[in-house]
């Protein structure tokens, strides 16, 4: 058989080191075993490749060899390619041994030196813009404590990095080198690994790298770089499937959502982190995980970056979001504190959020005072309230009380801020029906259904519903779930349902009281504040706060 | 038309499981058959996006440098044409079991 010329250096100088390199240890295993079951067979020579067919696929191999190709759908280093590669170095060996000339050489020292060349030759300040100040801080630390990353090098320079967890092989040409990511394109551990290699071998010094890191604070990539890191991440994914998604995929994910922050895109910011939660229930096999799920949050990003990467920049601007932290002055508020529930967010943090009612703008208004939960061993039990913008008690105490604010501060989605510079003034208790616009209570429920939108924020859905009736429900026991329906005149209705779980027992205990009282006498007209949503072809209300005695004093 | 709609989101599930590079080939059969299903449901958006993208999955067995980008902005927009389509599916539910309970009490009062 007649191997092209360097195509044949190409495969006597791939140890198996290399070719693990190419893809990874599993899939050369994968191509020896399939070699022994299929001969793969010649079809043709053609200028430096050779096409082989291995089965099904077929494969041109070429030099370098991870420039070869193959018809299956794998973008990567497949097994296809590897069976033939590993076939085609065997018939090179041969030939080279039969004229009974020199032996072949054991491993050409070409490909070692021209990485070792290649490697010192990268200039580390993309390396470090690459990495962010924060990632070389952590990396210099590492090897000073002596914890650094566990470097071999043959034909090939691995790198181990434990922390993550990744395992980079570096390889010429670089472009080919693996990492356990399922990364195609440079990733940022390829470039953790090379850094670390400079480093170690004296071309860097750990100063000028933490120099040169601070130097680059400013350089911040920008909003189209940050989009389009995002979806590379996101190609990798969907290319690789979750059955061999990595679990670095989660440190990506987590990576990727620091630089949307410090790029300034709190929206993506956000999509990324509920995308990273979304990637550590999976990894931590949590029953609640489905695959439509995740998919959902990795179309949310997707199509935001998509979006910020074409949109033009004010409307980018827009589409960028706001921080949530980051408050606007909007003056003078006259709220009423309607109600407040204790909550628990699956980030681990817990407490209350208090909902106010705007007397002059018509809308809601929330508190949220939460913290994580580890601070508390049981929720309520020596938590301190604190006393916000002066007013004189705790925001509990002010329950259906009217507060007038003056410099207050708003974030993004109507959350109040604590700040000093606000003051509050308590003006009086009083009932809710003297406060609220008639036109803030539904007793026709027809309006509801496009605030149940499920994209609303929560403030957008709370609603206040008097209903004409209520039909309680038996109480589930296998969902341990308290339901009342609730209907209008033309006999709409809106399910009213609690959960049973740890802290609600009085909100439920009141509701079954009421739900008695109500039938008792249907003159009650009781009123329920909460938070509209929908479950099924049902539309719902998880209630905040009820209320028996609107008009009067509660 | 919603058992259609959860066999789409099911279809793309699979998808991500088993990932573009190894279950892209038997996805595209089975993209176009769906495809077939939701013209027949009234999808006619739904059928296209599957069509669409059952040809990008095909295509895409045959490429031997894939480029990808238009591929997963395909399947990111049928993800979220399931999304609307579901939402939208949900409303008509809230507003036939209203418009039903309406009919339910005017008969109930002509009888009274
Ligand atoms: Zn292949
Ligand atoms: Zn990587």
């Amino acid at each position: 058989m007649e191997i092209p010329q360097t195509l044949r250096a190409a495969l006597l100088s791939a140890d198996e080191e290399y070719l693990i390199a190419l893809c990874n240890k599993g899939t050369v295993n994968r191509a020896k075993k399939d070699l022994a079951a299929v001969r793969p067979e010649l079809r043709q020579t053609e200028g430096e490749a050779v096409t082989v067919s291995v089965g099904d696929a077929v494969c041109t191999i070429t030099a370098p060899l991870g420039s070869s190709t193959c018809s299956c759908p794998s973008s990567a280093m497949c097994r296809h390619r590897m069976s033939a590669i590993l076939w085609l170095r065997e018939q090179a060996a041969q030939e080279n041994t039969a004229p009974g000339e020199a032996a072949p050489p054991e491993e050409t020292p070409d490909t070692a030196e021209e990485l070792i060349a290649r490697l010192s030759a990268c200039p580390p300040q993309a390396l470090i813009r690459q990495l962010g100040e924060r990632r070389v801080a952590a990396l210099v630390q590492r090897e000073s404590s002596g914890e650094g990353a566990a470097i071999r090098e043959a034909s090939t320079v691995t790198v181990e990095l434990p922390w993550i967890p990744a395992v980079v092989r570096l390889l010429f040409p670089l472009e080919h080198s693996s990492c356990s990511c399922h990364s195609q394109s440079f990733c940022v551990h390829k470039a953790e690994a090379l850094l670390t290699w400079q480093l170690r071998r004296g071309l860097v010094t750990a100063d000028s790298l933490l120099e040169a890191s601070r130097g680059d604070a400013g350089s911040a990539p920008d909003r189209r770089e940050i989009c389009a890191a995002v979806q590379t991440a996101l190609g990798d994914w969907m290319r690789a499937g979750l059955t061999r998604l990595p679990a670095s995929s989660q440190e990506t994910a987590e990576r990727l959502a620091g630089l949307c922050h410090t790029g300034s895109l709190p929206a993506l910011e956000r999509a990324m982190r509920r995308l990273h939660g979304e990637l550590q229930s999976y990894f931590a096999r949590s029953a609640a995980f489905r695959a439509e799920g995740l998919l959902r949050r990795l179309s949310e990003v997707w199509r935001l970056a998509s979006a910020l990467q074409t949109a033009p920049e004010q409307e980018a601007r827009r589409l960028a979001g706001a921080f949530r932290e980051e408050y606007q002055a909007v003056g003078s508020l006259r709220l009423y504190l309607l109600g407040l529930q204790e909550v628990e967010l699956a980030g681990g943090y817990a407490g209350t959020v208090y909902y106010f009612w705007e007397t002059q703008k018509h809308r809601y208004y929330a508190y949220r005072d939460l913290r994580p939960q580890f601070y508390e061993g049981s929720r309520q039990s020596g938590h301190t309230e604190t006393i916000l913008w002066e007013l004189p008690g705790t925001l509990r105490q002010l329950w259906n009380c009217r507060i007038d604010l003056t410099g207050a501060r708003v974030g993004g989605e109507g959350n109040l801020s604590s700040t000093a510079q606000c003051r509050g003034t308590l003006v009086q208790k009083t009932p809710p029906g003297s406060v609220l616009p008639p036109q803030a209570v539904e007793e026709e429920f027809s309006s509801l259904l496009p605030r149940s939108r499920p994209g609303l924020g929560e403030l957008e859905r709370l609603a206040i519903l008097r209903p004409q009736r209520g039909e309680q429900q038996p109480y589930d026991t296998v969902e341990q779930r308290f339901a009342l329906r609730l209907l209008d005149g033309a006999g709409r209705d809106v399910w009213l349902t609690v959960r049973f779980r740890e802290g609600r027992q009085a909100m439920l205990e009141a509701l079954e009281q009421l739900a008695g009282q109500w039938e008792q006498n249907p003159a009650l007209r009781p009123v329920f504040f909460g938070a509209l949503y929908r479950e099924g072809g049902r539309l719902c209300l998880h209630p905040i706060e009820c209320f028996t005695d609107w008009e009067g004093t509660p | 038309m919603n058992q259609c709609i959860s066999e789409m989101e099911a279809a793309l599930a699979d998808l991500l499981q088993t990932g573009l590079d190894t279950g892209a080939g038997s996805s595209a059969a089975e993209l176009a058959r769906l495809a077939e299903r939701c013209e027949a449901c009234g999808l006619h958006t739904g059928s296209a996006l599957l069509a669409r993208l059952s040809g990008l999955l095909e295509e895409r067995a045959h490429t031997l440098h894939k480029q990808d980008g238009p591929l997963l902005e395909l399947v990111f927009q049928t993800e979220h044409y399931i999304a609307l389509c579901r939402e939208r599916w949900q409303e008509t539910e809230i507003l036939r079991g209203w418009q039903e309970r309406q009919e339910q009490d005017t008969e109930g009062g002509d009888c009274a």
